[in-house]
């Protein structure tokens, strides 16, 4: 998914539209800074479907390494969602993942499911492959032995 | 599109199901933890951490299965104290495995997932600014997290080291299942006094949890030459606050630089130092502290 646009703020809460490149299929996120943290905060997962969670995940997320200037947004701009968006797009535009390889990819327990992502990615581009599929996923698992 | 106030419910996000089931995860790991026990203050700088990581290894020496939790987000320190800084998290299927120290004490706390302790603790979001909605909260997340998912085994007593302030002790009783009592750390100064007056009215009358007793840190200094105790404070002697307000008196702590000089290179003073005034005074109070615990956490079950 791509972030195409974002609304707002509109009554506090800001709307970004993310599209599919492929099909066109467009999912809006609304939310605010604060509401989105005030949720992170309480070590919940938004959305639908099941969470397999792993130990100490607050603090093994969400604590920033190094420190930042405290009186100004990490992303620059005035609105540090849209900041956080494009920071959050911006590492990984390279490679592609379908729908099905995502979820498959969220059914990896969370504690190892982002060493997991960046090893599938890093084969990815080591093969020239842009897009991550399941059969890649499963290319990955025979070759790597993940 | 729909509008924010378009949303119905949760989404099906289901967020009450899962803070439910961070407390049947606490409920579950605390099942083998005889006792849990928040060592407070009512202001900082009284000697709490230390004499946390002293009562731990008094208990430990006397055969007890001990843990400590670092809940001082902001003002971590024992993991320098019980030396096992250099420690880092293993994660098993059971949960976080947590640090050991050379006496046996568990410890969790924020230092042992920061590479460089000087660093302060800051959280991930869009921006820091306005972080006062949401800072506290992620803390005592953190520090959830350190008792529900850590394995900490079957233990006789999980110390819980308060950071400064009345206000961490119901943060604290607030999220946990079961809470065996805390422990109130003062000087005898008249500053400490009214202040570890307000931590006993939280602990007693608002949250309504026992106090296991009131300690005196520094009352005193032994000379190494003569044996003489002198008085460090003029005034502020606390047995009489523990009494107007129907605490038990744990005892006095004399002050010794040794102790110090222990947590700073993080070795146990306790055994390093056992025949020291203070170590006698520290190990008489963990005695009657696992007393008092123990007794009450048998009444409560």
């Amino acid at each position: 998914m791509k972030l195409t646009e974002t609304l707002g703020p509109d009554e506090d809460a800001i709307s970004a539209i993310f599209s599919c490149p492929e099909c066109g299929h467009q999912v809006a996120m609304l939310t605010n800074s604060m509401e989105t943290q005030l949720v992170k905060s309480l070590d919940v997962k938004i959305g639908r479907g099941a969470e397999l969670r792993g130990p100490m995940s607050v603090v093994r997320t969400s604590l920033l390494d190094a420190p930042e200037t405290v009186s100004e947004g990490s992303a620059g701009g005035k609105c540090p969602f849209t900041g956080a968006v494009k920071e959050a797009f911006a590492a990984g535009e390279d490679v592609v993942w379908t729908e099905a390889a995502r979820e498959r990819l969220e059914r990896i327990p969370e504690f190892v499911r982002p060493m997991v992502k960046r090893g599938i990615e890093q084969h990815a581009r080591d093969q020239g492959i842009a897009r991550i599929t399941e059969e890649v996923m499963a290319d990955v698992r025979t070759t790597l032995g993940m | 599109m729909k509008r924010y106030g378009d949303l119905i419910g949760d989404g099906g996000s289901n967020v009450l199901e899962q803070v439910q089931a961070q407390a049947r995860r606490l409920e579950g790991r605390l099942a083998d933890v005889s006792s849990i026990v928040a060592v407070m203050s009512g202001k900082g700088g009284v000697g709490k951490s230390v004499l946390t990581v002293c009562i731990a290894d008094a208990l430990a020496l006397a055969g007890r299965k001990v843990g400590i939790v670092d809940a001082d987000i902001n003002g971590a320190s024992v993991v320098r104290m019980t030396g096992v800084g250099d420690q880092k998290v293993v994660y098993v299927p059971s949960g976080a495995v947590p640090a050991t120290s050379r006496l046996g004490v568990k410890v969790m706390g924020i230092d042992l997932f920061v590479d460089d302790k000087t660093t302060p603790v800051l959280w991930k979001a869009p921006t820091q600014k306005d972080g006062f909605t949401w800072r506290g909260m992620m803390e005592m997340s953190a520090v959830r997290e350190f008792i529900s998912d850590t394995d900490w085994g079957s233990l006789d007593t999980l110390l819980v080291d308060l950071p400064p302030g009345s206000s961490s002790l119901p943060n604290l009783v607030d999220v946990l299942p079961k809470f065996s009592g805390a422990v109130i750390v003062t000087l005898p100064s008249g500053v400490s006094r009214l202040i570890v007056e307000r931590s006993a009215k939280m602990a007693r009358d608002v949250v309504q949890a026992p106090v296991l007793g009131l300690i005196e840190n520094c009352s005193y200094h032994v000379c190494p030459h003569c044996g003489e105790a002198e008085a460090l404070y003029p005034d502020g002697d606390a047995e009489p606050l523990a009494e107007e307000h129907g605490i038990p008196f744990l005892g006095r702590i004399p002050f010794d630089p040794w102790m110090a000089q222990s947590s700073d290179r993080g070795v146990s003073y306790m055994q390093m130092h056992r025949d020291r005034p203070a170590a006698d005074a520290i190990d008489r109070i963990s005695k009657a502290i696992d007393a008092a615990s123990t007794s009450l956490s048998q009444a409560l079950n």
